[in-house]
């Protein structure tokens, strides 16, 4: 699927939230890159800092949040340098979002067909009637029966599902380069949540959208993703290929995360759990991030940071157990 | 009768052959606007086993909340009977149904607003000790203690407020205050569903420990699969108000009857990519209908993709196909 051309160059990204109580390194030395037509998957618990990177890719960091370092590099442009106007001329044009909650990100009080013709007309230049008829044909593309009808609605009379459909087509109205996806069927029921996904996957087939999809389920990794981002704390832990980490997940977070996801199709499993809890900013522990829930730590993680380093061909790892191409 | 198979982990059999519960044409209908009838629970009947987890699976609407509500009296019935322990709930005398408030408890989904946010830990633990039982001060603050020590909290945690802990850390305070009363049955209602996924085989854990250290009966409802079927013996899948499917679990999973189970089943992301282009999925169309407005005749007749004409006429009704296995549908997948 890959046709190996970079589309997004994430670069040591820091976003911190600076408050008076003080600094939150929300995310602290991020970086990966997207091919085009490639679908990226960012896992990560509540406070990994997965859903401040996409948000920090967009441009939608408000105060008091800061990109303090690094580079975000899309197409041939450095995102993170943009005026606020050039932003908004990529945003919903060239970079799309869409987000969980469909409900509270479409405005209550203007139709859907207003909302999507909105972003149609603002960057195409085109007229209304002409905007009207691509809504409509956009709303149909993403399988929504009775399009003119839904046209006309408000959202709130809206199903879940058909309010997260909704949200593909505005997103995808503008033909983006880059699709980011901000756990877009946790709220969803699962048979819902299994159209929503087969939707995603041909309209980037079809389209050769790049998909940066932020998630907690495993599952919809494994379903969605080429590439496979696992955060901590701020940090990207793992980084590699789908089937290596399906097969050989290195970290030890990555291991029992994997392990407290239960196989469905084994009988009398037992899930392993993570000890613990994830860390909160003000007990954030020094050395690596994850020691004190680690079955393997060793005096080293307790008092040193471990880097990201290519341990294995195209197989990035943050842990001190790999050190010297160790196992 | 079902019959369950030796079920249970590590070759102990804590399933008893004896009904805890009995559920026999449950209905629960809601008056809303207009003289709109919504029916949220359309004539259910089950039962549970001392000892078992019976899992109700469905999405938004199947009723299996509504269900979890009326077994604990959060909710008044419409119509039906509730036989707990022997005893009908509607004869019960009122020292009956005080004892039996006692031996069912509730573990909410969600562990932020299920927790006063004024009282302190050890307060949210001891109040059902206090309202039902005489124990002196001292007494209730040994079993507090008892209590955290079996939920894996420490001890000191009691002096704290719900806020100051984290969401695996509140519902374990949940569960707590759950079993404090050593109650013979748990409704667990999407108990795990608002936790990280590394604290949710936690709880899962700590729940199957504490059902056999305490004898535990669980109904557990859930809309993910996944969850369900690790911790259940048997499972019932609702749709639109109604039981379409209840058997044990291995059963459920690799041989579903009813076409409703068999695309939930298929649509349930699995962490294995190398799967996922070889993997038949049956994708619904459509949304689920609204509880106002039910389809006639079998009510996933809309949805169906083996529909027959039948199916639009005539209600299937839930019954015994092969042993211990009840399925609701006139043409039902996987059959011997």
């Amino acid at each position: 699927m890959s046709e190996d051309k970079i589309l997004l160059k994430v670069e040591n990204l820091h976003t911190y939230f600076i408050t008076e109580t003080g600094t939150v390194p929300s995310v602290n030395g991020v970086s990966f890159e997207m091919n085009e037509g490639e679908t990226v998957a960012i896992v990560g618990e509540s406070g990994s800092g997965k859903s401040v990177t996409s948000l920090s890719i967009m441009g939608l960091i408000e105060s008091p949040g800061k990109i303090v370092n690094g580079k975000i590099k899309f197409k041939d442009k450095e995102l993170n340098k943009l005026q606020e106007k050039e932003y908004r001329h990529l945003r919903g044009n060239e970079i799309a979002m869409i987000f969980q909650e469909p409900l509270t990100s479409l405005n209550p009080l203007f139709t859907v067909g207003n909302q999507i013709s909105e972003t149609i007309v603002l960057h195409q230049k085109i007229d209304k009637k002409t905007a009207r008829k691509q809504s409509i044909e956009m709303l149909r593309h993403v399988g929504i029966p009775s399009p003119e009808k839904v046209y006309d609605s408000y959202p709130h009379v809206l199903s879940g599902g058909m309010r997260q459909r909704v949200m593909i087509a505005m997103a995808l109205s503008c033909r983006p380069y880059l699709l980011i996806a901000d756990e877009p069927t946790t709220a969803l029921d699962v048979t819902i949540q299994a159209q929503i996904l087969n939707l995603m996957r041909n309209l980037s087939k079809k389209h050769g959208t790049s998909i940066l999809l932020i998630t907690h389920d495993l599952g919809v990794v494994a379903e969605m993703a080429d590439k496979v981002i696992v955060m901590y704390a701020g940090q990207v832990v793992e980084y590699t290929d789908v089937f290596t980490l399906f097969r050989e997940p290195k970290h030890p977070y990555t291991k029992g995360l994997l392990n407290s996801t239960p196989k469905f199709f084994e009988t009398d499993e037992k899930l392993e759990s993570i000890e613990g809890t994830v860390p909160t900013i003000n007990d954030m522990p020094k050395g690596c991030k994850f020691h004190p829930r680690c079955p393997y730590a060793m005096e080293k993680c307790v008092v040193e940071e471990p880097q990201i380093m290519t341990r294995f061909p195209g197989h990035q790892i943050r842990c001190w157990l790999y050190e010297e191409g160790g196992n | 009768m079902v019959n369950l198979q030796n079920q249970s982990r590590n070759g102990q059999d804590v399933i008893e052959d004896k009904i805890l519960l009995e559920v026999n044409g449950l209905k629960k209908y809601f008056h809303v606007e207009k003289n709109q009838i919504l029916k949220a629970v359309d004539g259910i009947d089950f039962t549970v086993l001392q000892g078992e987890t019976l899992g109700i699976v469905g999405e938004s609407g199947c009723g299996k909340s509504t269900t979890g509500n009326l077994l604990i009296h959060l909710l008044d019935k419409t119509e039906g009977t509730i036989i707990f322990n022997g005893l009908d709930m509607d004869k019960m005398t009122k020292e009956e149904m005080r004892k039996s408030r006692a031996d069912i408890q509730m573990i909410f989904q969600d562990p932020y607003s299920s927790l006063n946010p004024r009282m302190r830990v050890k307060d949210i633990i001891a109040e059902p000790i206090k309202t039902h039982t005489k124990l002196s001060k001292k007494e209730i603050n040994d079993e507090v203690n008892r209590l955290l020590d079996a939920v894996g909290l420490d001890r000191s945690y009691g002096n704290r407020y719900p806020h100051e802990f984290s969401g695996g850390q509140r519902q374990r305070i949940g569960i707590a205050r759950a079993i404090a009363l050593r109650p013979k049955l748990v409704i667990c209602d999407e108990p795990v569903s608002a936790l990280d996924v590394s604290i949710q085989a936690q709880i899962l854990n700590l729940l199957m420990r504490l059902q056999k250290e305490f004898k535990l009966t669980f109904i557990f409802i859930a809309h993910g699969l996944p969850a369900v079927k690790y911790i259940s013996n048997r499972i019932a899948v609702m749709y639109l108000g109604r039981i379409v499917e209840i058997t044990t679990k291995n059963e459920l999973f690799e041989k579903p009857m009813h076409p409703y189970t068999e695309s939930l089943v298929s649509a349930v992301p699995l962490p294995d990519p190398t799967i996922r282009d070889k993997r038949e999925r049956i994708v619904l169309q459509d949304d689920i209908p609204s509880n106002l407005n039910i389809p006639t005749g079998c009510r996933f007749h809309s949805r169906c993709p083996y529909v027959q004409d039948i199916c639009k006429m005539k209600e299937p009704s839930l019954s015994e196909l092969e042993k211990g296995h009840q399925v609701a549908c006139f043409f039902p997948r996987n059959l011997n």
